[in-house]
């Protein structure tokens, strides 16, 4: 059974690209772009990961949309947008490396919607080891 | 002979990260998109690609045009059961991943006249001046890592390698004997902390002779891999890819072109123990999917 992902963009062609490359790579995606019952359909797909594109949103569904955000807990989101919009979606522990801003990089949102379909490392906790970079830094004798 | 402009290098520092393998079958993803290709094996003396396309007696090698026995390199091209996919099989005579300045000067020639869409060099592990050499003539080169520090520490030495080799090269035939001798500097930075970035040699490289820097700077900023992080499990692994481009750029002042990730994948273990490639005995399992994503970046 794919891993499935639903996408909602209020623009057709940014939804239609991102759901192309997706199912190029073996996704199964549901792309959505109204607003009026969007709790009800995702809460209703078993996708584990849900893209959230708020490029050309009104406010009233950029409301909506940050609402769902923090209601979503069991599931991964990814926030395509400007900035400044984008961070203003609370309500979760989510990394920035799940806001991706413009231009649209559908490989880039390929890159993270496979990320988080991988499970996370257990016991990779604050320890100096579990940060590769520093890891790697101090093997190759660069700090 | 029009001269091949779709030359992508293969390159794995460190053996068993799974580039023989990404070699074959991205060949194969290559061919499907309606590409000609040719997989050339350049692991000398520990040629295995035939085996990953499951061919076990080959008419031609390597060795045959190192010997002379065949003029061109064109003459021991072989076809696949595979459309669209020819391989050249490597050489494992003694001595011939140590071939003479000129042997591997005809051979870096014949590479550039072959007549096909890409040509996939499967090239040896680690850094010597050969694989460096190889890497050099490719329009495109793919850095095949895994996500551990050991694989990506290989792969920081093999691009520090490459960009020294380079830069030797250059300073060379520009006949600039003082930046040469900085650059013997930079080679072993602890006494030198501002030589320890590419950035920082370069500033010293300018005020020495701003001409034959620029020119040296501006050459090795054409360098752009592709890194591919092969054999991700976690979303740790998947990281690893911006965790050494973010420190060849810091430190090597490299930008990568494009960061790939190719899923772990238990079928690709089952291909090998069949020598069949996995591109055909399992054509959507996780590896496969990817390996098709990488061959459609390649094209043009």
């Amino acid at each position: 059974m794919p891993d499935a992902v639903i996408i909602f963009s209020v623009d057709k062609i940014r939804g239609g690209i991102t759901k192309k490359i997706l199912e190029r790579n073996g996704f199964q995606v549901l792309l959505l772009n109204k607003i009026l019952g969007l709790k009800d359909r995702i809460d209703g797909h078993a996708a584990a990961t849900v893209i959230f594109d708020t490029v050309h949103c009104f406010e009233e569904e950029v409301r909506h949309l940050k609402n769902l955000y923090g209601a979503l807990n069991s599931r991964t989101v990814i926030l395509l947008g400007d900035p400044t919009l984008t961070e203003g979606f609370r309500g979760r522990g989510e990394s920035r490396g799940l806001r991706l801003s413009d231009p649209l990089d559908p490989e880039r949102i390929l890159l993270k919607v496979k990320e988080s379909f991988l499970p996370s490392n257990k016991g990779a906790r604050n320890s100096r080891m579990g940060v590769l970079e520093d890891e790697l830094k101090d093997f190759l004798k660069l700090q | 002979m029009e001269k091949q402009k779709n030359i992508t290098a293969i390159i794995g520092p460190k053996g068993g990260v799974g580039k023989t393998t990404i070699s074959a079958n991205l060949a194969i993803a290559l061919s499907q998109t309606g590409k000609r290709v040719i997989a050339l094996d350049l692991d000398l003396g520990a040629s295995n690609l035939h085996a990953v396309f499951g061919i076990r007696d080959s008419k031609y090698t390597l060795d045959d045009f190192v010997q002379n026995r065949v003029k061109n390199l064109a003459d021991i091209v072989l076809d696949t059961d595979i459309p669209n996919v020819r391989i050249i099989c490597g050489g494992d005579i003694p001595g011939i991943a140590n071939m003479s300045y000129q042997k591997k000067m005809k051979l870096i020639r014949h590479i550039a006249g072959l007549d096909g869409d890409f040509v996939i060099l499967d090239l040896a592990p680690g850094a010597a001046y050969n694989v460096a050499d190889f890497s050099i003539i490719a329009q495109k080169s793919l850095l095949v890592t895994t996500p551990e520090v050991p694989s990506l520490m290989n792969v920081y030495g093999f691009i520090k390698s490459a960009l020294f080799r380079r830069l030797n090269f250059i300073f060379k035939y520009k006949k600039s004997p003082e930046l040469l001798e900085l650059l013997e500097t930079a080679r072993a930075p602890d006494n030198h902390p501002d030589l320890k970035t590419m950035e920082g040699f370069f500033q010293k490289a300018f005020e020495i002779d701003s001409a034959v820097a620029a020119s040296a700077k501006k050459n090795i900023s054409n360098f752009k891999p592709f890194v591919l992080v092969n054999r991700v499990r976690t979303k740790k692994d998947a990281r690893a890819g911006e965790v050494i481009q973010n420190i060849m750029k810091q430190y090597l002042s490299i930008e990568c072109t494009m960061i790939m990730t190719i899923r772990e994948d238990e079928a690709v273990g089952d291909s090998i123990a069949r020598l069949k490639p996995i591109m055909i005995h399992a054509p959507d399992s996780p590896f496969s999917m990817d390996l098709k994503e990488i061959a459609a970046r390649l094209c043009p």
